[in-house]
């Protein structure tokens, strides 16, 4: 028993050691890497579990720089490959294209150095366009299911529940500015057959009278503490935050014609020009390994890209909302060309202003 | 000989602050219109020549309904801001006495405060089951919870919020500076207090008022966080419009026509307020 216990244990922590083994401390001593980050809750998560494995693993120190994707691929085409201002930097699947496209990403990896890639589901392990992905995102609905309940409202399968108009005004909407655009091209899909057509959210958005529209975390829940609100358009990632004010939330991704898609996911990307490329791995060995991603999902709630952890967790009632169930959504997210939803963003930010906004 | 000397001496040491602000500011200046006049390539890059074409897009008459949205929000804050400011700096000034060093203390902390924070604050009191709504539910002026948010109405209450104390600083040094012996003559003469503080006080803190004001304004066309976060994504004004191009879509050259073009509609508008507090200031002491 006690030698199963010990085998076991040498197994889980292989990928570590081995990622481990192919460096020395003291090949990184004295180095510093610098990663971009998401700002606020995630980066002082991150500080908390991947910091101290790195530090130990390399004896590298870590520099942060806090921001947006946006914000990061902007510097990261001001800098054009020279001096750029971080060696690794996340991005989600609606910079990637363009970040590839400009030449700004290195997309030599050492498996060696990331053994933990092959943990990963099959269509965000890294490729030509994007680095390993160490989260995946379900958007789609989150609901009070008490408040549904007590109002005769059935649970937000599909898109037509939330016109009732017994949740006027508790609704609340992410502004097209904001992250989570893939459940306005699923809304445009079930409405027109036309992903990239936004005609479809605003005639949708016609019959949700006085929606509360949001464009930071912070806002929302503000909002969400005080009751007001009983159905979120967003991340599923939210959940476990809004459950903290007592209230029984659900997550749904409602029907959009033959297909659930509300997948994304973000990647972390080594930058071409960097010198810490071996540290850079290090580090993203790191964020998709089982410690580090089991830790996210129960503390951020963001769903895994390592399929083991996603496994393990999904039977736990309190996290499955939150992980893909099968390899399926993310073929459906492929579907998703945002090279054509980056070209068509100033229209539908113009299209929203003059519809949504006074 | 000697103030010749004085001067270049001067000259000299005005070189350095001079220097410092025009290579600042006006580089930034000169590079912001730079780029609003090359095409854009789009995430983040511009292309090669020069066009106009950003310029023309302004044309639209959406945009010069958002500006008129702006200055009209922007005159709105200032004189509600001018209205609650006044009174307070008056009293703070001329009344209050030691008192008035621990107001003058709250009003400095209170602009200390992040604007975030404020404007959070701000969410938690005007939100359906905050305390405004829950004090206009008891005293019986509304029968069940009404959006607050989301609207005009958040939006220049927060900024009020915040311009108050800029009003106070700036109009506190103009009132106590007004010697109390015009006030004392006039009230020798028989004049009420409200007659001191209309014929005399309020002539004298005219300047102060036209600068507090033309401040407050300019910068209120230039509010971006207080309506991103109060106005929950309903009120369009033009900063707002200048940070969508400049970070989601990444348009720097129209980001950066827009921002020339909000720039030169400020300088405007100060300028003609200026020239109307000039105006005023004849006629009302010929």
């Amino acid at each position: 028993m006690i030698r199963e216990c010990v085998v076991g244990l040498l197994l889980a922590a292989a990928p570590l050691v081995g990622a481990a083994a192919q460096s020395s401390p003291k090949e990184f001593a004295g180095q510093t890497l610098r990663v971009a980050i998401f700002g606020g809750t995630w980066q002082q998560w991150q500080q908390k579990t991947i910091e101290p494995l790195f530090t130990k693993a390399t004896g590298a120190k870590v520099e942060y720089t806090p921001g947006a994707p946006a914000q990061f691929l902007a510097a990261m085409v001001a800098a054009k490959g020279r001096n750029v201002p971080f060696d690794l930097a996340p991005l989600g699947d609606d910079l990637l294209l363009e970040a590839s496209r400009q030449g700004l990403l290195l997309n030599d990896y050492s498996k060696a150095l990331m053994p933990n890639v092959d943990k990963l589901f099959d269509e965000i392990k890294p490729n030509q366009v994007h680095g390993p992905s160490d989260f995946v995102s379900l958007n789609g609905v989150l609901y009070d299911e008490e408040k549904f309940r007590s109002n005769g409202l059935p649970p937000p399968t599909n898109w037509e529940v939330l016109n009732n108009p017994k949740l006027a005004g508790h609704i609340a909407i992410p502004d097209i500015t904001f992250v989570y655009r893939i459940i306005y091209a699923n809304i445009n899909y079930w409405k027109t057959g036309d992903r990239y057509n936004l005609d479809g959210t605003l005639e949708w958005l016609k019959n949700i009278k006085n929606p509360i529209v949001y464009n930071d975390f912070p806002t929302l829940q503000t909002r969400f503490n005080s009751g007001e609100i009983w159905a979120v358009l967003g991340s599923a990632g939210y959940i476990l935050r809004f459950r903290k004010q007592g209230r029984e939330m659900k997550f749904v991704i409602p029907q959009s014609r033959d297909e659930k898609g509300g997948v994304t996911f973000s990647s972390l990307n080594i930058i071409k020009g960097t010198t810490k490329a071996r540290l850079a791995q290090i580090w993203i060995n790191l964020a998709i390994s089982d410690e580090v991603q089991t830790s996210m999902v129960k503390e951020i709630g963001f769903g895994a890209s390592n399929r083991v952890v996603s496994d393990k967790l999904r039977n736990d009632p309190a996290l499955k909302d939150l992980l893909i169930d099968n390899e399926e959504q993310l073929k459906i997210a492929a579907k998703t060309d945002w090279g054509k939803m980056t070209a068509v963003l100033p229209q539908w930010i113009d299209k929203w202003d003059r519809a949504v906004r006074r | 000989m000697k103030v010749s000397r004085n001067r270049r001496a001067a000259g000299l040491l005005l070189a350095v602050p001079v220097g410092f602000v025009l290579i600042t500011f006006g580089s930034a200046l000169i590079l912001f219109l730079l780029e609003s006049l090359h095409p854009s390539t789009g995430m983040g890059s511009s292309g090669e020549g020069f066009t106009l074409e950003n310029y023309g897009r302004l044309l639209d008459s959406y945009f010069f309904e958002v500006l008129v949205r702006t200055a009209l929000i922007s005159l709105v804050v200032t004189a509600l801001s001018l209205v609650v400011a006044y009174p307070f700096a008056l009293y703070v000034a001329r009344y209050a006495g030691r008192f008035g060093t621990i107001c003058l203390v709250v009003v400095l902390a209170s602009h200390g405060m992040s604007l975030v924070v404020r404007a959070l604050g701000w969410i938690s009191i005007l939100t359906e089951g905050g305390p405004a709504n829950q004090a206009l539910l008891a005293l019986g002026l509304i029968s069940h919870p009404i959006r607050l948010l989301d609207g005009n109405f958040a939006l220049v209450v927060g900024l009020v919020h915040g311009f108050v104390p800029l009003f106070v600083l700036i109009l506190y040094p103009v009132l106590h500076a007004i010697d109390p012996a015009f006030e004392r003559a006039a009230e020798g003469l028989g004049a009420s207090r409200m007659t001191v503080i209309r014929k005399i006080i309020w002539p004298l803190s005219l300047p102060g008022v036209v600068a507090a004001s033309l401040l407050c304004f300019a910068i209120c066309m230039g509010v971006y966080t207080t309506t991103a976060l109060l106005a929950g994504g309903r009120v369009t004004t033009f900063p707002i419009l200048v940070q969508q191009q400049i970070s989601v879509v990444m348009n720097y050259p129209f980001g950066a026509a827009m921002a020339m073009a909000l720039l030169v509609v400020v300088m405007g508008m100060t300028w003609a307020g200026s020239a109307c507090a000039r105006w005023y200031a004849a006629i009302a002491n010929p």
